[in-house]
């Protein structure tokens, strides 16, 4: 039977027996693949991965499935992609956990979700790996936290088309990005070390995506120091376009909340705010709304920023007779409109927040954390309820209980096969026309004998 | 007063009438039993002659003597009935005497080429659709007969032999109804070795109610013509 | 109380019976089509992904995400009018050509060319999109410039290129026709026959038209072992961040329903298709095109706007040919930020390709009607053997 299990309990039962689930680990030692221990797993199961060398991708497309390296005397568990590998884990079920491994030389992402929710990621080393380090997308409620990565030609962590993540305590060095949150809600970036990087935090849209929006965002005690590095991302992409020596950016961001950061020796400017014209050469997308609303920046440590800065800036900047890039930026458009607001605005030097109002709120002590209590709501389904699934999925379309559908009603298939699940399972392997006024059945022939089996049996003890 | 006479002659009607035949019926039947006992013939022709009595010269039925017409019946179905006699599946339970008329009947044939040639003396009836004697609402009918027997007994009741689902446009509508009842009550199909009659006995738990299963066999009735 | 009891209960058990009593040559089926249940007298589909949700409702997303809404809960007569239609050529002017002339359901509801053959067969410049699973979309045509299947049809019925009817002509057509008189009746309630119906039903059709059922729907729902190796190897070349597939194609349905400029190439000697630039006049989405969905891609050669590849080998190969490498010269395009180096190995090719054919389902493909109530020929409607 198919169990909706509230993530609550499921993560519980990672820590507790439960009797329903018997999570059970699996061991991985250097030789063996990663991949193989996933495809044995089940849901609530620990892979516990020895140091050694992996070379491989793995991918998860299970739920409740955790990877866990085990560190023994400072060894670590390695997944090598030799610049040749995609990706080196890719997750698709919801309840994913990874934690304590090192990897490094892929092509594409380091960790990459896609719809997975509930997720874990963290005590991860990446180092020189392709485009993104961490990634997880169209995830809802997820924690990253104590990775450190460096090396990474696009974002090391990047928060994309995501709800409810924390990214916290994690150090990002040496990367084109260091964090990006992009068109996403709901997300806390807090404690984290970004440094030399070509731009340390980003939150912004990027259009022509699916889901247009990113906002509610907070950046908390960060040190986001020194990112100067010179810009080495792919072309086209989107962050080959941020100009290098920038803290902080927002760009068509709304309600993105500023607060206890340590902002310094970024030589372009501390932070820009700014619409979605900062990027040029980028198909437009209607849909997309391009100006940052209610931005709200509260105390904040902001110095030796500006001191090289890029031509564009360095031209604005003129206009104010100064030479020098600022600690804060509002380009252009709604940026510099009241809606946003600013305390202490004296501390900094600045470009365009003229009409920024003062903030209401003084501090953000009451966002603790922007997680789901209780994790998001998520459809497990367990070994057991695959074969309802399948009936319901496959079956159920053309055959109702009593009903004349598309096939004759389960009712009658029961009467004709009764105590014959067999019969079923080779009928619908390669059906032929039973009936001159009921289609052919589609053939089931890819499904294995003993699914076949299994859903025959199933059908035949439907009641409703 | 009125409605204590009706309830009884209905009882009356249910117990004695429906399943238990009447003398004349038993006097056909010993008749038939004595005939076939006698004659040791295998001809079709001769061999129908003890069947003729009840169900009449052309296999047209006798609604008085509760003897369906076999005209509109398929053979490989009367085949399998006359054999399910002869084994027993058909006709052994207490309450089904008509039944147990034919198994006696049946089980006085010689052997199953016995069977073979008078089913195949029948199959050269001229099919003619019984009377209607039932009224009902052909409408509501037609809905669940489409959604729960059309898809064995096929779209016209024409019958499907892949299925072995006997066609059932032209049978006599009393006896469809008694069969019916028959199977939905256990008295038929009610033995899992009866592999056929039992998925019937399945399904005549299907309708809701007596009057529904009374209508979707006047709709039945209605595809004869 | 009996009665509506009884009632009650006639609605419950009998409401999609097919009743085989009509005197008439012409009913529709009151039974919903295959994929499809039945609810207060409307089509509902019921899936796989009926219980899975989507991050802000949006259909996209991995392996088990919920699908964009669906245009559903039309009658089972509304769709099955809308069947007889979609084939009968009495919807174009001079009555030789049908939806299916393009749609045609033996090549995956497109029509095996580049460019689809219009009025007295003149060949077009675009090739015709698949639909199956066209109800799940917020835009049509290459260039997204409709809304609306009721929208897009309109195209194609009224243009002179294609099948060149006119509004008026289109209605006294089908009013003159006793048969369809009777069959609009029966699927809008007695109505007199209007054209808005007419889109309606042809609607109702083609967003019946819903492929999920494929190998790949069955991995994606945890039976992995309806894959092959090659083939789940592709699908994680498909879904890598090399490739990068996914990020357009984004399951459930293979399309992220966005705008891209890929900068794929026109036919030799052809000039650029600006796409999307010519309706909105934004030089920055010059060459842009509706990402389609890979569904039943096997089955819908050639491929791309213009049906450049025959292939779907040429057509992977596409995408690692190096960012921008197929724009004409002195051309500028605002290419898609995934259009880049992926540097993708010739085996790695032949692994999406075998992916891409676990997409392949038809199992609810529709009945194909053998005549139409115009008594003309149906268009299309022969099963291909191979």
């Amino acid at each position: 039977m198919k169990k909706i299990i509230p993530q609550g309990l499921l993560w519980l039962s990672l820590i507790l027996p439960a009797p329903s689930l018997m999570a059970a680990d699996i061991l991985v030692k250097d030789g063996e693949s990663i991949q193989g221990a996933v495809n044995k797993a089940s849901t609530g199961d620990v892979i516990l991965v020895h140091p050694g060398t992996y070379k491989e991708s793995v991918y998860v497309d299970k739920d409740g499935i955790t990877i866990r390296g085990v560190v023994i005397d400072g060894e670590w568990p390695v997944m090598e992609g030799e610049g040749v590998r995609n990706d080196a884990i890719l997750y698709s079920g919801n309840d994913f956990t990874v934690e304590w491994l090192t990897i490094t030389h892929y092509k594409g992402n380091a960790i990459m979700g896609q719809a997975g929710n509930n997720f874990v990621i963290r005590y991860n080393r990446v180092i020189d790996t392709g485009v993104y380090g961490i990634f997880p997308q169209f995830g809802k409620n997820g924690l990253i936290e104590y990775n450190v990565l460096s090396g990474i030609e696009d974002a090391a962590i990047y928060v994309g088309m995501c709800d409810n993540v924390d990214v916290r305590h994690n150090e990002v060095f040496d990367n084109v990005a260091g964090i990006e949150i992009e068109n996403t809600r709901h997300a806390l970036v807090e404690n984290n070390y970004a440094h030399d990087n070509t731009a340390g935090l980003l939150v912004f849209i990027t259009p022509g995506l699916p889901i247009k929006t990113t906002y509610d965002v907070v950046l908390r005690n960060n040190f986001v120091v020194n990112n100067n590095t010179a810009n080495f991302g792919a072309p086209g992409s989107i962050v080959s376009k941020v100009p290098a020596g920038i803290g902080i950016v927002v760009m068509a961001a709304d309600d993105v909340i500023v607060e206890g950061n340590i902002i310094s020796g970024n030589k372009t400017a501390g932070m820009v705010v700014t619409d979605l014209a900062f990027i040029t050469d980028i198909s437009s997308d209607p849909d997309s709304e391009p100006n940052p609303d209610r931005m709200v920046f509260l105390d904040n440590l902001m110095f030796d920023n500006g001191a090289d800065p890029v031509a564009d800036v360095k031209a604005l900047m003129l206009t104010q007779f100064s030479r020098s890039g600022p600690d804060i930026l509002a380009n252009l458009g709604s940026a510099q409109e009241p809606d946003n607001c600013i305390i202490n605005r004296e501390r900094y030097t600045s470009f365009g927040i003229k009409k920024w109002s003062e903030c209401e709120r003084k501090d953000t002590k009451d966002i603790v954390s922007m997680l789901i209590p209780g994790g998001a709501p998520s459809e497990v389904v367990t070994t057991e309820g695959r074969t309802k699934l399948l009936y319901q999925g496959i079956c159920a379309g053309c055959h109702a209980y009593n009903l004349r559908m598309i096939g004759p009603p389960t009712l009658t298939v029961q009467a004709l096969y009764l105590n014959d699940p067999q019969g079923i399972a080779d009928y619908i392997a390669a059906p032929h026309k039973v009936r001159t006024d009921y289609p052919t059945m589609p053939p089931q022939g890819h499904l294995s004998p003993e699914l076949r089996r299994d859903v025959a049996e199933y059908m035949l003890s439907v009641t409703k | 007063m009125k409605r204590l006479v009706l309830l009884l002659s209905v009882f009356l009607v249910a117990c004695s009438n429906d399943n238990t035949p009447d003398v004349s019926s038993d006097k056909a039947a010993a008749e038939a039993v004595q005939a076939l006992q006698q004659s040791g013939s295998v001809d079709g022709k001769a061999l129908y002659a003890a069947c003729a009595a009840c169900h009449g010269a052309q296999g047209e039925g006798n609604p008085g003597l509760h003897a369906p017409s076999l005209a509109n019946q398929q053979d490989w179905y009367l085949e399998r009935q006359l054999l399910g006699f002869r084994s027993g599946v058909r006709g052994s339970h207490p309450e089904d005497g008509y039944g147990a008329q034919m198994q006696a009947i049946a089980k006085t044939l010689a052997d199953d080429a016995a069977v073979k040639a008078v089913v195949a003396y029948i199959a050269d009836f001229k099919a003619k659709p019984a009377a209607k004697t039932l009224e009902g609402n052909i409408k509501r009918g037609a809905d669940y007969y489409s959604n729960l027997c059309g898809s064995c007994h096929g779209p016209a009741a024409e019958g499907n032999e892949k299925l072995q689902s006997p066609a059932l446009a032209g049978v006599d509508d009393w006896y469809l109804l008694k069969q019916f009842n028959h199977f939905r009550d256990g008295i038929r199909g009610a033995d899992q070795t009866d592999r056929y009659g039992y998925q019937m006995g399945m399904m005549g738990k299907t309708l809701p109610n007596a009057e529904i299963a009374n209508d979707v066999i006047a709709y039945i009735q209605s595809l004869a013509d | 109380m009996r009665g509506r009891m009884r009632l009650l209960i006639i609605w419950l058990c009998g409401a999609s019976a097919s009743v085989p009593l009509a005197a008439s040559e012409w009913t529709l089926s009151d039974v919903c089509p295959a994929g499809f249940h039945q609810r207060n007298d409307a089509c509902y589909l019921q899936s796989f992904y009926n219980d899975y949700g989507s991050l802000q409702e949006s259909g996209v997303g991995g392996l088990k995400t919920g699908l964009p809404p669906l245009r559903e809960g039309f009658s089972a007569q509304q769709i099955d009018l809308g069947r007889l239609l979609f084939f009968d050529p009495l919807l174009s002017v001079d009555g030789d050509m049908a939806c299916s002339s393009c749609h045609q359901p033996a090549r995956g509801f497109s029509d095996g060319l580049a460019g689809s053959a219009g009025r007295h067969g003149q060949a077009m410049t675009r090739s015709a999109p698949t639909l199956w699973n066209v109800g799940f979309l917020r835009e049509l045509f290459w260039d997204a410039r409709a809304s609306s299947l009721e929208e897009q049809m309109q195209g194609p019925l009224f243009a002179q290129e294609e099948m060149a009817n006119t509004p008026a002509q289109l209605l006294k057509s089908l009013q003159d026709n006793a048969n369809y008189r009777e069959l609009f009746k029966q699927a809008f309630n007695g109505e007199p026959l209007r054209l808005e119906q007419v889109y309606t039903a042809l609607t109702a059709f083609q967003s019946s038209l819903v492929s999920l059922s494929s190998r790949y729907d069955l991995y994606a729902n945890g039976f992995h072992e309806v894959l092959t190796q090659p083939e789940i190897d592709g699908m994680n070349v498909f879904r890598s961040f090399v490739a990068r597939c996914a990020e357009c194609h984004t399951p459930p349905l293979f399309t992220n329903q966005q705008i891209a400029v890929i900068g794929s190439p026109e036919p030799d000697g052809v000039a650029l298709d600006i796409g999307v630039a010519a309706i909105t006049g934004d030089e920055s989405q010059r060459g842009g095109f509706r990402v389609p969905t890979l569904r039943n891609i096997e089955l819908t050669a050639p491929y791309m706007h213009s049906g450049r590849f025959n292939t779907l080998r040429d057509a992977v190969a596409f995408y690692t040919g190096g960012r921008g490498h197929a724009v004409p010269k002195g051309e500028h395009l605002s290419l898609h930020w995934h259009i880049w180096e992926p540097n993708l190995a010739d085996h790695e090719l032949d692994l999406l390709v075998a992916f891409l054919k676990t997409l392949t389902d038809q199992s609810f493909m529709p009945v194909l009607p053998q005549k139409v109530p115009s008594g003309l020929a149906p268009v299309a409607t022969q099963i291909l053997t191979h």
